[in-house]
């Protein structure tokens, strides 16, 4: 746990600040190199937007993937899937410049094509929509013609007919002769003319009242329904139409309903008044259908080819032109160097321990492009913090998720989240205690594990994802709910019976009407099953399970406090040791470690008789009346005095931990400047060529008594207080496995119990039911609702004790990440 | 009667398979996990099962049953 290995987990890698001179010619491949590495953290060194050197060469690639969208877009409205291509093709090499400009051709020529494609594919689109309307006017206007025929108006149009006119002005009902009307009529017309046409079906209403108003009734006006819906061109949405009629008299009644079509959006198509003629123009327009189609389908059938093209390519496209962006944004963060402006400088952070690797890979990238100049790579110390950067796997990655969602570890300091791994599935089994649930857990996460390369492919939403992500954490928590269910001897609310009862029984007591066990022996691994059916379980499980949780709480709280150790020691604080670490166990194991103690003095006592004391109280007066305890409430004698020399060394401890590291630091302060050093080490800085860390460096000096004062009442009021109301909080251990425990009991016996009165076919609905409801309740709530206690005890209850927390991320420019991040931004 | 000297025997049980996994643990960078989870393993579940053994070592109180513990097919829904 101790070791000092840099790649552990137990504290963040080593970390090298670097300056690396690129020559200009070479600086995109080997950016490209430190993209497949993934090891490198580059620094942005330029302060505005205008140093930046490659905005032209980001446009052009912006450009390039706008077309490639497009041709996506129209990949996806033809329903064509990109081919996806082999998983090693997918981190492919980085294309040469050549490369580049050559897929810019391709993807032009595909643009320019496909746009050429859909505009005539627009127009033939428009064509086809015209002559299908035109062959329904044609056809309804047909009917409508016949239809007049048939009530005896054979020819109206052709020799107009005035009371058969207004035969058909009344839609072939007996017509109410209206005299003036027909005055009107005769005088100003010579001929019956009609307009017709096609809107759409939402307008026809408006468009019908706004007809009869403008010509105020003097019309006649036919429509009929298009029954099959017509495909808009440019929307692509199919709409349902009308096609209407308009008869009228005289040209302006006509261009007043032409006007009016106009505005509401209605086509008008030019129909002939003779029977033949429109007989012949509908032939016509059947056989120019057929035509357009032909060429429509022929102009699809091309559209596709050109789009399958694009599909065999498009991932691989996407993917360089991700890769070239990504180290275009890259280089943006390099100074060009004054002068000849022929290299780029760059700065940024890898771990010490890769500085080997980074240097071969330079040496490979000269060597491959045949560079007479080498990069050049160069430590370049600086007061800047280094980034935290975990070496983690698949397996310490969740584990150290929950420690990194609190926050990221300062550098170098110990990192909580290789204890998690353990403590953390620990606590939650203690709070989910159940073997049959832990089975259940184990087999889920155990399934997940082992076929995760298949299921790490599947899209089944964020809940699924969580889980996926999770599944390792889930395999310890279940594994870990086993042994504790075994523990508490909890089998889906039974017990197993392994070694036999401890206990006997010996009839029933007369007094009471109740049976009473008589100790035998010890039941050997867990909670003795004789409990189970007990009156009396939870007095006993309570009080089990609480003192439990205190000593667990206890440990765990100790153990946080020490790994100070490991960090003051690291930090070179050794002197903290002394003046933070030992006042604050001292303290803590005085008056909890006391505790616990007392726990197990009241557990190995053999009370024979005797009435014990509750340990709370013993605690209470404690504090309340030290120096005297109550015979009848003693457990050992010479209590009370060693409770007095406790409790006086927990409060010996209060001013070390409030004024002895504050005095501490004073003195240092007063010791450097009464030999002058702050002057000297002041000057030196100031007469180094200027940079902001030279800044940074004197705010850190700065020392100001009140600041670390108040900083360190704080800490100590903090502690102090914590380390009650922290122990308390342990008490959740309790809580969440009584609850647990009695829900799993309550749904066996409502359900299973009640099942099995009603012989097979109960049990057999009744377990349908009984492990619906585990599943979904036991598991699945409760198994979250311990989870999110077990968080909280390791964010609150352990981190506070030693984690700062204050750390920034290590973020390496790395290809592999890139293109998972674009792939799970597209789902 | 039961001792508490089962529990120094497991704790001594205990303490020589985790030694030796200890020991075993693969020399690859995970070996500072490995060894961790180990002996936090080990620390956390002989603790929980001493806890468990001792807090029935000297009971203080004895189970009660409204019913014949040795009748197999008691009422179930009596018990509580």
């Amino acid at each position: 746990m101790t070791s000092n290995n840099a790649s552990s987990l137990f504290r963040s890698c080593e970390m090298t600040h670097f300056k690396l001179y690129i020559p200009l010619e070479i600086a995109q491949q080997t950016v490209a190199e430190f993209g497949e590495l993934g090891l490198v953290e580059f620094r942005d060194v330029n302060v505005n937007a205008f140093q930046r050197t490659f905005v032209n060469e980001i446009r052009r690639l912006d450009e390039m993937e706008r077309k490639l969208r497009f041709l996506q877009l129209q990949m996806s409205k033809s329903e064509i899937q990109p081919k996806v291509p082999l998983q090693q093709l997918y981190y492919s090499r980085t294309r040469t410049q050549n490369e580049i400009d050559l897929m810019e051709e391709r993807l032009n020529e595909h643009e320019q094509r496909l746009i050429q494609m859909n505009n005539s594919q627009a127009s033939l689109n428009k064509r086809f929509l015209e002559l299908t309307e035109l062959r329904h006017v044609l056809r309804e206007t047909t009917s409508f013609f016949e239809s007049s025929i048939r009530h005896g108006s054979i020819d109206s149009l052709n020799s107009p007919n005035h009371t058969e006119g207004a035969h058909l002005l009344s839609s072939g009902a007996p017509p109410p002769i209206d005299d003036t009307h027909e005055a009107i009529e005769r005088g100003e017309s010579s001929s019956l003319n009609f307009v017709a046409g096609v809107i759409s079906r939402q307008r026809m209403g408006i468009f019908e009242r706004i007809l009869f108003r403008a010509l105020r009734g003097n019309l006649y006006m036919n429509y009929a329904e298009i029954s099959e819906a017509i495909i808009d061109p440019i929307t692509d949405e199919p709409t349902s139409k009308n096609v209407f009629c308009i008869f009228a008299h005289g040209k302006e009644l006509l261009a007043k309903i032409k006007k009016i079509c106009e505005s509401l959006g209605a086509t008008i198509y030019p129909v002939d008044e003779r029977g033949d003629k429109r007989r012949l123009d509908a032939l016509d327009v059947i056989s120019r259908i057929e035509d357009l189609k032909q060429v429509l389908d022929n102009t699809k059938g091309a559209k596709r080819v050109e789009l399958l093209k694009v599909a065999d390519q498009s991932e691989i496209w996407e993917n360089i032109i991700l890769r070239e962006k990504s180290i275009y944004y890259c280089l943006n963060f390099f100074q060009q160097s004054e002068g000849n402006k022929k290299s780029l400088i760059a700065e940024g952070w890898c771990p010490t321990e890769s500085i080997s690797a980074i240097k071969y890979a330079l040496s490979g990238v000269t060597e491959r492009t045949g560079s007479t100049v080498a990069p050049l790579f160069n430590e370049h110390p600086t007061h800047r913090t280094p980034p935290t950067y975990h070496r983690l796997n698949k397996f310490t990655q969740c584990f150290q998720d929950i420690v990194d969602a609190y926050g990221i570890a300062t550098y170098q300091e110990v990192n909580p989240g290789l204890f998690t791994i353990i403590t953390f599935p620990f606590l939650f089994a203690v709070m989910f205690g159940d073997f049959g649930h832990g089975v259940i857990m184990t087999l889920f996460a155990a399934w997940v594990c082992y076929s995760e390369k298949t299921l790490a492919t599947k899209r089944w939403g964020e809940i699924w994802d969580m889980f996926f992500g999770g599944r390792y954490i889930i395999l310890l928590m279940g594994l870990f709910s086993c042994y504790t269910g075994l523990l508490y001897n909890d089998v889906f609310s039974l017990a197993f019976n392994v070694y036999g009862s401890g206990w006997s029984f010996h009839g029933k007591d007369n007094s009471t009407g109740k049976y009473y066990g008589v100790y035998e022996k010890t039941y050997p691994f867990g909670i003795d099953p004789v409990w189970h059916k007990s009156d009396n379980y939870l007095l006993f499980s309570n009080s089990y399970k609480m003192k439990q949780a205190i000593i667990l709480g206890v440990m765990q709280m100790s153990f946080g406090i020490s790994l100070n150790v490991f960090n003051y020691n690291h930090f070179n604080k050794k002197i903290s040791i002394y003046l933070e670490f030992l006042p604050q166990i001292i303290f803590l194991l005085s008056i909890f470690g006391y505790l616990v103690f007392m726990i197990l003095f009241k557990w190995l006592t053999v009370w024979d008789g005797y009435n014990p004391p509750g340990l709370l109280n013993t605690l209470i007066y404690m504090f309340l009346s030290p120096g005297t305890v109550d015979p009848s409430e003693q457990l050992y004698t010479g209590q009370a005095t060693v409770q007095t020399i406790l409790l006086l060394i927990a409060f010996c401890c209060i001013p070390i931990m409030l004024f002895a590291k504050p005095y501490y630091l004073w003195k240092e302060h007063q010791r450097i400047r009464g030999q002058g050093y702050d002057q000297a080490a002041r000057s030196s800085m100031e007469s180094a060529p200027g940079s902001h860390d030279v800044e940074e460096l004197h705010s850190e000096e700065h020392f100001e008594f009140s600041d670390i004062m108040v900083h360190q009442v704080i800490h100590t009021i903090e502690f102090c207080l914590g380390a009650i109301s922290n122990t308390a909080s342990y008490l959740r251990l309790w809580a969440l496995s009584l609850a647990h425990a009695q829900l799993s009991e309550v749904i066996w016996e409502m359900v299973m119990e009640n099942a099995m009165e009603y012989g097979v076919i109960g049990i057999i609905i009744g377990f349908g039911v009984w492990f619906q409801l585990t599943c979904g309740i036991l598991i699945l709530i409760e198994g979250l609702s311990a989870f999110l206690h077990a968080l909280r005890l390791h964010w609150v209850e352990f981190q506070n004790k030693f984690y700062g927390g204050e750390g920034r991320k290590f973020l390496p420019f790395s290809f592999a990440k890139i293109a998972e991040e674009h792939r799970s931004g597209e789902n | 009667m039961s001792t508490i000297n089962i529990i120094f025997v497991t704790f001594a049980l205990v303490a020589f398979l985790t030694v030796g996994l200890y020991l075993a643990a693969p020399k690859n960078q995970d070996q500072v996990v490995f060894r961790t989870a180990i002996v936090l393993t080990a620390i956390c579940c002989w603790t929980m099962y001493a806890i468990t053994y001792i807090a029935q070592l000297h009971p203080l109180i004895v189970p009660e049953h409204g019913w014949d513990p040795y009748v197999k097919d008691a009422p179930a829904h009596e018990n509580h």
